[in-house]
This record gives C-alpha cells, structure tokens and sequence, in this order.
C-alpha cells in the first residue's frame, strides 16, 4: 500500500515538473485593466509565447480576423501590433518607445510575469495619457521586477506539494517500519511516539 | 539552557542590527506617537481627542506610555526591553508546553528553541511592534487553560485573552482553540467566555461611543493598502495569494533559502512532525499549532495579508519551524531505531542533527539582524529626517502625509493622515482617487509622498500615483525638499521586513484656480 502512495508521489511529481512563468492572476488582472481599455473603442490582448515570438507575432499579422492590437512577449523579445485601422501605437517609433519604457525592464529581467501585468498597465496608461481614458481613480500599483519570482516555492506549488507528500509518506513508511522492528525485536523502542517520550 | 540560546539569539540579533537604535518599521513609531498622546492627553489615539484613529494595539500602546510617563528611556531602547523581556519568557512558556505534553527534556529543548530562535521570531522583539505580546498572551493562555482545573486557571486563561483582545482584536478566536482543545467544566467554559466578551463588549463599546464605530479606524486603511494590488480578486484567490507569500518567506526568511525543493521538504516533514503530534496526543502543542492556523485564517478573511515581516502572524514562523524540527527528530528517531544505534551513537546522531539545525538558525540570525540595521537606517534616514526638517517650515504651515509613524513623531506639529489610519472615512476617498480635494479641505500646505525610484513608473511605492495626486489638474506638485535610500541597502531592509518606499519627498501644494494663501 505505501509503495503505491510513493509510486503515485513519485508520478506526480514527475508529471507535474512544469514552472508557471505567467500566474493565472496575473492574466485575470491584466485582462480586467485591457477590458477598460476594450470599452474604450481600444480593444488589445496579450500573448505569451515564450518559444518564438516572432513566429507567433507574425502568424498573427497576417491573421485577416484580427480586430484588435497584440503585445506579443517572448522570453527576451516584445512585438507591438497595432490594431488593423487604428492610429494608436501606429508609428515603430511610437510602439518601439512603448516597449522600451514598459515591457523591457522586465523582460529584461525575465520577470515575465511582470512583464504580463505592465504590459496590460502601460497601453492603458498611454490611452490616459491621450485624454482616451479617464485618470482616475488610480490604477493599482505594480511590483518591480523580479528576475527570480519563478524560482520561489509559491510558482512551484504544483511539483513542490508532490514533494512534500513523498517526504511524509517516507517519513510514515519509516516510523512504520521501525515500529514493526521494535515489535519483532521484542525490544522497547528508546524513543516511542507515545503519549510521553520522557 | 533554553533561556541561555534564546539570549544568545537576542543578543546576536542585536548585535549585527547595531543595538536598537531606532525602529525598523514606520509602524512602530506610529505606536510610540499614540503612547505620548496617551501619556500626554490620556486620549488612545494618534491626535488629541480623536479617540482610536491611529490606535491598532491599545495594551500596547498603554505598555509605551508607561516609558512616556515614568522612565523617558529612548523610544527603541525601551521597546526592545519589554519585548526581549516577552519574547523570553515566550520561549521558557512553549518549553513548558512541551514538557507537560510528555515531550522529553532535550527535544523539547530543539522543538522550543526552533520556536524561539528562528530569525524571523526573534526579529519581531527588535521590531518595536506588538507581535512579541501576541505570541507571549497566547502561550500563557494555552498554559493557564492546561493548567489544574480551577476556576483560577480558568479566569487566568480569559484574562489573557482578554489582554490578547486589546493587543490585537481579531485575536479572539483563541478561546475556540481553547475551547476545542481541552474540556473543561462548565463553569470553567463559562468564566472564559465572561472574560473574553467582557473584553469584547468594553473595545467595541468604547470604540461606538467615542468614534461611532465598532472597530478601529486602522483596519479600513490598512485593508486599503495591502489589498490594493489585488484588484477584483475573489476571496479565495488572496487566502492562496496568503498562502503563497508564507511559503516564500518561509523558505527564504526562516529556512534560509528560497530553493523550492528544499521547502517543500521541509513542509512533508512539518507535516510528518504535526502527524507525530496528533499521534502522541500532544494537546498543548496542538493547541498551540491550532491556534497559529486559526490566526493565519482569520486574517485570510479580515485581511488577506502578512503584513511587514510577517508581523501580523506571528505564530506562523516560529510553528513551521517547530514542526519541521519535530518532523525531523522523529525521522531521525526512527531511523535509528532501524539502524539500532547504541546510547553513544544515538548522543552523537542527535548532536550532529543539533548541530545540521544550528547552522541555518544562525544564519538567519545573522541575516536579521542585518535586515533589521539597514531598515532602521532607511527610516532614520527618510521618515524620521523627514519629520525633523519638517521644523524648518513656517510654525502655520499644514502638512499631510502617507507615512505618519517617524514624520508625526518628529514634526511637532499636526500631521494629517493620508493612509486612512486615523479617519476611516478616508478610505473611500482613497479608493476614489479624490484625495486632493481631501487636501484642500484640510487647507494642506504641504503633503509628503513616498515614492519609488522612478517618479513617474507606477509601482507599489509610488504614492503620488496611488493618491492620485500626480497628473491630477486640480493640483501642481512643487517638489521642496526630498530623502531617500539608496537602493542596493534599500532592496535588502525591504525584501525582508517591507518596511516603507524607498524615497520620501516634500511637495509645496498649488492651486492652480486659487490664489495660495
């Protein structure tokens, strides 16, 4: 029975070695602030794709369906697709000065998950800065970058709980066999997990 | 023994932080400003006669006062008494637990020292806050509620939840631990529950009939401030949100690393060493755990946060590393058992774990102790430089500000209150982004931001875009006068006990439709 637990432990933890660059909530703040920028008439989307992301920016490009503008972020590189007709972020230099001054100091930093969240923060706070968008009440604040935010234990709770499964059912499995030893030995154990260890 | 590691770790913290010099939290001098009012007016508040705006912790605050009053020892100095004193006592009281649980001399000496000379508890007895008091009152009263069965022990136990309550009030889910975890006569149940709504009943009365509301201003503002980055997330997603920023500050801050791997190890034997509790029936501890769970839960519900330096659970640390510690030994034991080592080699595998258990402890004594220099640095340097040049402004002059701990201890003169700790009503102001018309009722002269490195990037230290105050066309910012940190000693007070913005700056308010005054 314990060495299926362990076999399952082990499987899981396997299986689920995958680190989480993008939180969901990251996405589900970042979608919410572009919804204001949508109800605008500014309708945009962010894209993650950390392999190739000039491929992906490209297939969308030429994507005839395309309605609204695309912030493309791969691991080290931003593309900025403005939406077909639109005159915001139309200009390179314009859409070059965006990246710069919001996406990159993350990307930079391989903080993609801050990279997500101010990219959503900086199209919107372009349109406010156009008179698009009201100013207020205040956005709520973002985090500054953190280049190794993905190799803490909260980004690694999926694999990490199948860790701290396998170490309790070794730890179960060896207090179980010490117990049968100290049972077939006939001898006491010295440290008993009874009620007193005194 | 115990009494002689605990010293040592007190000390050591001391000793690499540079003796208490200062507070490392504007908090903390937000406490000190309400025990001179309190000293001085005999008002419980931040400003004279504002009764409970700006008060979160009223023994404590009254415990402050006491050194207004009587001894005139400098503020840090005395505050890192009482709390040495506490925190002290706190470690020989979870020793006591252990022991009367049945839990042999040496491992209740690891499983109390894990307790108390983790880095991050320790910590807390430097910090100037109230965490210290919280952990104290809730040992004593698992102790007394434990203790023989007299009415003595009974109403002892509620008189310390009672003190508990008016340290911190969303502490009185402790008499359901309690409750739980032991039974007791009637009468005895009775007596508790007495003491505890007695407490209840004279906080929230006291607080109606001077302010109008139940419970203290404070809540509102900090719920504000900390959930503000969280915006439209459901409850559950900050309990997680919670949860996640334990394990990472757990990992770095009380294991001494953030490595995931060895977290989550640590957590499997945290879990094995809870297990191992229940197993041997050990009630106190138990109740102990439970307790810490049920705080860290309450504030899932009221506010979702850990606060600076995990100060507001502070059972959290120092109970994960209890556990680990107890998971550990019993692994340890067994493993032994199966090994059938001898008495001498049973000595030497315990002091050699002793010893694997020693090494990370220092070195995160040593870690917070250094956290704890640089944060104090950083607020002498900005809050509470910043409320000493306030003198050099015209005596008629009106400044409100964000930070009103180190600023409104210093400025002697009125501050008003930006973050919604004195008056809860502003929090709705603050959620509006309408606080210049807030400054303009006041008739604000000046108004103090901490801001971030980059003036004009919205971060979380960014004040003047948080307030709304910055691109707002119903005020112009004149930038006076401003003190900062630099980043690097910055970074490394703030990664550890979140303590405040890296730079605080002095702006003259226009009105840009009205002639200044």
């Amino acid at each position: 029975m314990m060495r299926r637990f362990a076999g399952l432990a082990l499987a899981l933890l396997l299986c689920a070695c995958e680190v989480q660059e993008v939180a969901g909530t990251t996405w589900q703040t970042s979608n919410r602030e572009l919804e204001r920028a949508a109800r605008a008439g500014y309708p945009a989307r962010i894209v993650f794709a950390p392999i190739d992301a000039e491929a992906e920016a490209e297939r969308w490009r030429l994507d005839p369906s395309r309605k609204l503008a695309l912030i493309v972020i791969g691991e080290s590189d931003v593309f900025v697709l403005p939406a077909p007709g639109s005159s915001f972020l139309a200009q390179p230099a314009e859409r070059q000065a965006f990246v710069r001054r919001w996406v990159l100091p993350f990307v930079g930093q391989r903080d993609l998950d801050g990279a997500v969240r101010t990219a959503a923060r900086g199209y919107c706070r372009e349109l406010e800065e156009r008179g698009v968008l009201p100013r207020l009440p205040p956005s709520p604040p973002i985090g500054m970058p953190n280049p190794w935010a993905h190799t803490f234990p909260s980004r690694n709770f999926d694999w990490g709980l199948a860790v701290t499964l396998l170490v309790t059912l070794l730890a179960a499995g060896l207090s179980r066999l010490a117990l049968r030893r100290a049972g077939a030995g006939g001898k006491a154990n010295p440290l008993p997990q009874g009620p007193s260890d005194s | 023994m115990l009494l002689l590691l605990q010293l040592l770790a007190f000390w050591m913290v001391g000793r690499v932080a540079g003796w208490p010099r200062g507070f490392p939290l504007d908090d903390a001098w937000i406490h000190q400003v309400v025990a001179r009012v309190l000293a001085q007016t005999g008002t419980l508040g931040f400003v004279p006669g504002a009764h409970g705006g700006g008060a979160s912790s009223w023994l404590w605050a009254g415990l402050l006062s006491l050194n207004q009053l009587l001894f005139h020892a400098p503020p840090a100095v005395y505050a890192a008494a009482l709390n040495g004193a506490f925190y002290l006592a706190s470690g020989q009281l979870v020793f006591g637990l252990l022991r009367r649980d049945g839990v042999a001399p040496w491992l209740a000496l690891a499983l109390s020292a894990a307790f108390a000379c983790g880095g991050n508890f320790v910590w807390f007895a430097w910090s100037g806050m109230e965490a210290t008091l919280v952990a104290l009152l809730s040992l004593l009263a698992i102790h007394s509620w434990f203790a023989a069965e007299r009415w003595t022990t009974a109403l002892g136990a509620g008189l310390c939840v009672s003190a508990l309550f008016f340290t911190r009030p969303e502490t009185l889910g402790l008499v359901l631990v309690l409750g739980l975890a032991k039974r007791r006569s009637w009468r005895d149940v009775a007596l508790l529950l007495a003491a505890a709504l007695v407490a209840l009943a004279s906080y929230a009365g006291l607080n109606w009939l001077r302010t109008g509301a139940l419970f203290p201003a404070t809540l509102a503002g900090r719920r504000w401030l900390w959930l503000l980055p969280f915006p439209g997330w459901s409850r559950p997603q900050l309990t997680v949100e919670l949860l996640l920023t334990w394990a990472d500050r757990l990992a770095e801050y009380s294991l001494g690393t953030p490595s995931p791997l060895l977290f989550f190890a640590a957590l499997g034997f945290a879990l094995w060493g809870l297990i191992a509790l229940v197993l041997a029936k050990r009630w106190r501890t138990l109740a102990l755990v439970g307790w810490a769970a049920l705080h860290l839960a309450t504030y899932a519900l009221l506010l979702p946060a850990l606060g600076h330096g995990g100060r507001y659970q502070p059972l959290v640390p120092a109970t994960f590393c209890l556990l680990v510690c107890e998971g550990l030994f019993r692994v340890a034991m067994d493993a032994s058992q199966l090994l059938r080592l001898g008495p001498r080699a049973l000595g030497v595998a315990r002091g050699a774990l002793f010893g694997a258990l020693a090494y990370p402890m220092v070195l995160g004594l040593v870690a917070w102790g250094s956290a704890h220099a640089v944060a104090v640095q950083h607020v002498e340097a900005t809050e509470v430089a910043m409320g000493r040049a306030l003198a050099r402004l015209p005596k008629q002059a009106r400044v409100a500000s964000f930070d009103i701990g180190g600023i409104g201890y210093f400025a002697d003169r009125p501050v008003i209150d930006l973050g919604g700790l004195v008056h809860p009503e502003l929090v709705t102001r603050l959620q509006a982004g309408t606080i210049a018309e807030y400054l303009r009722e006041q008739r604000a002269d000046f108004v103090i931001l901490p801001l971030g490195y980059q003036t004009d990037f919205p971060d979380f230290a960014n004040f003047g875009e948080i307030l709304g105050l910055f691109r707002n066309p119903k005020l112009e910012l004149e930038p006076a006068f401003q003190l900062a940190s630099r980043g690097k000693p910055w970074l490394e007070g703030a990664r550890a006990t979140m303590h405040s913005a890296p730079r605080q700056r002095l702006y003259r308010i226009r009105w840009p439709d009205a002639r200044q005054p």
